[in-house]
């Protein structure tokens, strides 16, 4: 019997909303129960043929343990539906959907919602160690009087000394690099400009607010209702038409003050947002009437020094090429996750050059030049902000769109996760998909 | 006649258990009395038997309250109110001979414990309570009697006055977590345990002192100011309050609140000569006009949720089309009664989002008054799918439309609907004017069309029109009579006419106010005459209420329909009739009299009330013949209702036909007649004429 070819039969995000906006008071949960809801009315497909539920989140909410679950219950999916959290870093929603995969071609599932949820506006602040373990104590206490001396001797000060979970999460804890730092390194080590980060973070947001304008991503949004108010959300909100070079010539660098190079401006954004995909075998959408978004030709997954996280989908892609025979001359369009410029630049030469790829990455060819004119056609996390959880699927649901767009045969999807990992999917078209 | 109760033992605990075999729930008629009252005489003389605990094997509920039919035959008798003394002497009898049978009673209820269950309960040595859906309380007086059953002599004994006062007036029953702070409930329990933790609790009240100390442990729970404000000199002032706010809320139109603050001052005799006073207070309501309009409408509603959907399959996703005003009405009891995955779709988005926090906003509130918990209240929310497209609505069975009331925009939004929908699926139409036969008009499957008319505001009203078209199917007019069920509504099925039944009879009434405006009457003067007549607003006020678009656009309607019995006044076609309704700052409406007066540009006649009040009413009544003379309704008791609750025609006079009945059709087709050399529209029809119809 011949392997199933796998396929996102339809997907749909939310808008890719700046943390501490307009999304602030929707939890991670909140927003996947809206793509779920969203994605289920797009397709007319009985929700008991979805065999498995699985999202990815990095900063998984502590009060919604297997987000993944409460959102389904609240989209009120039949609760006979299982369903699981995942966690991959930044490829994490892309994991969702190697998860999806995984089971559809073991035979456990052939329905499988994947997707990815973020609410960075959600993430806590957690009292320090100090702290807490003055917090047992006061627990443990059992008389009036106890519990009096032990308020005497709180450490107040440490009361105001929180462990803000946002920039420890963003921080390496095997090599103490913040993700930025990574960024500095690749800028260092490939010699890429401070000038060269900014202008290719302004071509993000200029590309785009050129596609936001021609209405480009409203195949892919849904609306939002955001809580308190529940206006409906439409538009992703990170997206500067006006940056410039000169703009984002005057922030300062953030993660090596003294000479550096990556600033808040040509970094990606802290944002909210979630995508939902619907992951099934092409025989299975077919027999829907639904031609799907796109096929899942293959997809690989890489370590690397974590260091150098940056350079992932150099090695992924490579690993993933290899083992589909192809390079990037057979890709008509490519998503790069634009975690940093700098580290966005670093990958090009590293796909390009053939002493890079082999003499310093260790790889076994190089993928090929990538012409910036098939790179992030419509902008990246730059512009439009990169919910850590969300952002392989948005990728893919971006690119499967691009496809479409173009009339293509195939693109790649890549992305580097923090903790020194690499992601790459490749998708195609052919005569049964839109 | 079957035994109404079984007798169970284990150990020393005798279960007594109600269990009617000719009825879904225990009720507490002549017969289940005298059997209940043998039972508990033979228990109290049987030594092997150490305590008792009552319960029901109903799963409906505990004891629904007094036999209402016995009730309402014992209102109808000639002697009512001795009739009703008598029967309430029988009752006294029972409890009297639970609270004095000299072994714990312990009361297990789940479900409803309402009237004569709770007084049951009352007169019992102490009650376990089932944690969930368990609901005690002392309804009567929504019924115009009072609890005649020594309930208003235990009930602020057990509670205090102060909380048993409010209880008694308002009828609202006790959830469980109430009736345990409140001291009515001695424990809770899960219903898988109930039966067992009330034997427990019996068996340990047998020992001596024990009762006493668990009344000390109910009393203890009571709110200390509760128990301040239960002594003497205190208590007359509590009852001189509670009088001054039942006169404030009702005008003294009901008696029976104000008999119960009677009853409750008077403490003079002791338990004997106060059931006494007890009894004879339940007769002499049983006998009032008030009481027999009450009942009689809630029987009419009884029989109104009877008539359920034989035969039609139940609704399992519902789909709302518009979510303006009445869109997101419907919406709310679909999701938070009917409790329907309900697709909510507009095409314009900041509509939907003011749609989904209106929905929030109704179930916060919910929240906030313990209707609903938290996770009730997010779990309704979440069964709401909003969305601008169409294609949601490839999965539901039932659509309900709520779009504007354009025949064009309904035929578009249908024609689409029709494309997506699975064969099955009934299309509602909450329209409040169109006949269902034009908006079916152009339906591939026409048989499937079913008109919904909601009233305003959708989430409070409880009355559901429901208008077969001319090719609707039976199966059809089923499933929305078994949707506004589930949806907490009454459904009253109307024949497809202009303006259907309410519309039809309360325009007539509303233009018969705006006429005698236009005869110089004064806007306020027309409208405290609606409100002394029991109108819960005034007709000119109403016009701004409802909104002045919508009467224009029903008013439009019956004048094409019914031009030859309507009054034409000029001012009501004013193009500015808008600004006679400003809205203050705080959002609320009001009536600019001296604006409407300027147009109207005539002296005030000085008519005399009665006038006023007749021509209004006769508006009101000439039509509702008519609507019956030509079938809108199948029964004089359904016209009644649907006014009581379409616009809350005063319930105590028992809607507008029952009305008429008090002084007989002939004298009012006399007064209309008289009327009617000022007024001609108002010419008796052949119906009133005739006295045929009255209910």
């Amino acid at each position: 019997m011949s392997q199933p070819i796998l396929v996102i039969a339809e997907g749909v995000r939310t808008p890719f909303l700046k943390s501490g906006t307009d999304a602030k008071e929707a939890s991670a949960g909140e927003m996947a129960r809206q793509v779920l809801q969203a994605l289920l009315k797009r397709v007319s497909v009985d929700p008991q043929e979805i065999d498995e539920i699985i999202f990815g989140c990095v900063a998984q909410p502590f009060d919604q343990a297997n987000v993944a679950r409460v959102a389904q219950i609240n989209s009120g999916l039949p609760l006979s539906i299982p369903a699981y959290t995942v966690h991959r870093n930044c490829a994490s929603s892309m994991q969702a959907v190697t998860s999806a995969c995984e089971q559809i071609l073991s035979g456990r599932a052939q329905v499988v919602v994947a997707g990815g949820t973020e609410s960075l506006s959600n993430t806590p602040l957690a009292y320090n160690r100090k702290a807490v373990a003055w917090f047992a104590r006061l627990g443990r206490a059992k008389t009036p009087l106890q519990k009096a001396g032990l308020l005497l001797k709180a450490p107040w000060g440490e009361f105001l000394k929180p462990r803000v979970t946002l920039l420890e999460g963003l921080t390496d804890p095997t090599c103490g690099m913040g993700m930025g730092q990574t960024a500095e390194l690749l800028a260092d080590e490939f010699g890429i400009s401070r000038r060269e980060q900014d202008e290719y973070a302004v071509r993000s947001h200029l590309k785009a607010a050129q596609a936001q304008t021609s209405g480009r991503f409203d195949r892919e949004i849904v609306p939002l209702f955001a809580p308190p108010s529940m206006a409906p959300l439409t538009k992703d909100n990170g997206i500067r038409p006006d940056s410039s070079v000169e703009k984002l010539a005057k922030l300062k660098a953030v993660f090596a003050r003294e000479h550096g190079t990556v600033t808040a401006g040509n970094s990606s954004q802290i944002t909210d947002g979630a995508v939902a995909l619907l992951i099934t075998t092409m025989e299975r959408a077919l027999s829907w009437g639904l031609k799907p978004l796109a096929i899942l030709r293959g997809q690989a997954y890489a370590g690397l020094d974590p260091r150098r996280m940056g350079l992932g989908p150099v090695y992924s892609t490579g690993r993933l090429f290899d083992g589909l025979g192809l390079s990037m001359a057979d890709m008509d369009v490519v998503e790069i996750n634009e975690a940093f410029a700098a580290q966005v630049l670093a990958c090009l030469k590293g796909f390009a050059d053939e002493k890079i790829a082999v003499g310093r990455l260790g790889l076994k060819r190089a993928a090929g030049a990538l012409d910036p004119a098939r790179l992030n056609v419509h902008g990246g996390a730059i512009a439009l902000g990169h919910p850590v959880g969300s952002s392989g699927g948005r990728l893919l649901l971006t690119l499967a769109h691009e496809l479409i767009e173009r009339r293509a045969a195939r693109g790649l999807a890549t992305l580097c996760v923090g903790g020194g990992q690499g992601a790459a999917f490749v998708l195609e078209r052919d005569e049964h998909t839109r | 006649m079957a035994p109404k109760t079984t007798l169970e033992t284990s150990g020393a605990v005798a279960h007594l258990v109600l269990d009617d075999p000719e009825a879904k729930l225990n009720t507490l008629g002549a017969a289940m009395i005298a059997e209940l009252k043998e039972r508990f005489a033979a228990l109290k003389s049987d030594a092997a038997v150490r305590a008792v605990v009552v319960r029901s094997a109903k799963p409906g509920g505990f004891l629904a309250g007094a036999d209402l039919r016995e009730l309402k035959a014992l209102s109808e008798a000639a002697d009512a109110a001795q009739a009703g003394y008598r029967a309430a002497r029988e009752g006294q009898g029972l409890m009297d001979l639970v609270e004095d049978l000299g072994k714990p009673v312990v009361a297990a209820v789940h479900g409803a414990a309402l009237g004569g269950g709770c007084e049951l309960a009352l007169a019992c040595t102490a009650r376990v309570l089932a944690e969930e859906g368990a609901s005690v309380g002392l309804p009567e007086t929504q019924l115009g009697i009072l609890p005649g059953f020594g309930g208003t002599w235990r009930l602020p004994r057990l509670l205090t006055l102060p909380a048993a006062l409010p209880a008694i007036l308002t009828g609202a029953p006790f959830d469980p977590r109430r009736a345990l702070k409140a001291g009515l409930a001695d424990t809770l329990a899960p219903l898988p345990r109930l039966v067992q933790v009330a034997e427990e609790l019996a068996l340990s009240l047998a020992r001596p002192g024990a009762p006493e100390r668990a009344a000390r442990v109910r009393r203890a729970r009571i709110p200390r100011m509760n128990r301040v404000l239960d002594s003497a000199p205190l208590r007359s002032l509590a009852l001189s309050k509670a009088r001054k706010d039942v006169l404030a809320k009702t005008k003294g139109r009901y008696p029976a609140p104000l008999k119960v603050l009677a009853l409750l001052g008077d403490r003079s005799g002791g338990r004997a000569a106060y059931l006494e006073r007890e009894a004879r207070a339940l007769g002499e309501l049983l006998a009032t006009d008030v009481s027999r309009n009450l009942v009689r409408i809630f029987f009419l509603g009884q029989d109104a949720k009877k008539q359920a959907g034989e035969g039609s399959p139940s609704a399992a996703r519902a789909a709302v089309v518009g979510a303006g005003f009445m869109g997101s009405g419907i919406a709310i009891p679909l999701v938070t009664k009917a409790k329907l995955p309900t697709a909510l779709k507009e095409a314009n988005l900041e509509v939907l989002g003011r749609a989904l926090k209106k929905v929030r906003g109704h179930l916060d509130k919910a929240v906030a008054k313990r209707k609903l918990t938290p996770v009730q209240a997010a779990a309704g929310f979440n069964l709401l799918a909003p969305g601008a497209e169409a294609q949601d609505l490839r999965r539901v069975d039932f659509v309900i439309e709520a779009v504007p009331e354009v025949l064009e925009i309904k035929h578009a939004v249908f024609a689409e609907l029709e494309a997506l929908v699975p064969e099955a699926a009934v299309l509602g139409s909450n329209t409040s004017t169109l006949p269902i036969a034009d908006i079916a008009a152009k339906a591939r499957h026409p048989e499937r069309f079913v008109g919904m008319h909601f009233f305003s505001p959708a989430e409070v009203m409880p009355l559901v029109e429901v208008i077969p078209g001319p090719r609707s199917s039976p199966k059809t007019v089923a499933a929305a009579v078994d949707l506004a069920l589930r949806m907490g509504k009454t459904p009253v099925v109307v024949k497809d006419s202009p303006g259907f039944l309410v519309n039809r009879i309360l325009l007539p009434y509303i233009l018969e106010a705006t006429q005698l405006v236009a005869e110089g009457v004064d806007p306020r003067t027309v409208d405290s005459a609606a409100l002394e007549f029991g109108m819960p607003v005034g007709p000119i006020k109403l016009i701004g209420e409802v909104g002045v678009p919508v009467i224009k656009h029903v008013l439009g309607i019956l004048r094409g329909a019914f031009g030859d019995h309507l009054p034409a006044p000029d001012w009501v076609n004013r193009e500015d009739l808008a600004s006679a309704f400003p809205r203050g700052a705080d959002g609320r409406l009001s009536v600019d009299a001296a604006r409407i007066r300027a147009w109207v540009g005539r002296p005030d006649p000085g008519m005399p009330a009665p006038d006023l009040e007749d021509r209004l009413y006769l508006a009101m009544l000439n039509e509702s013949l008519r609507a019956m003379d030509e079938g809108l309704v199948s029964d004089p008791g359904l016209l009644d209702l649907a006014m009581i609750y379409g616009t809350g025609f005063p319930p105590y006079k028992g809607g507008p036909l029952r009305l008429a009945g008090v002084r007989g059709l002939p004298r009012w087709a006399d007064r209309a007649d008289e009327l009617a050399r000022v007024a001609p529209w108002l010419k008796p029809c052949a119906a009133m004429r005739s006295g045929r119809a009255a209910a």
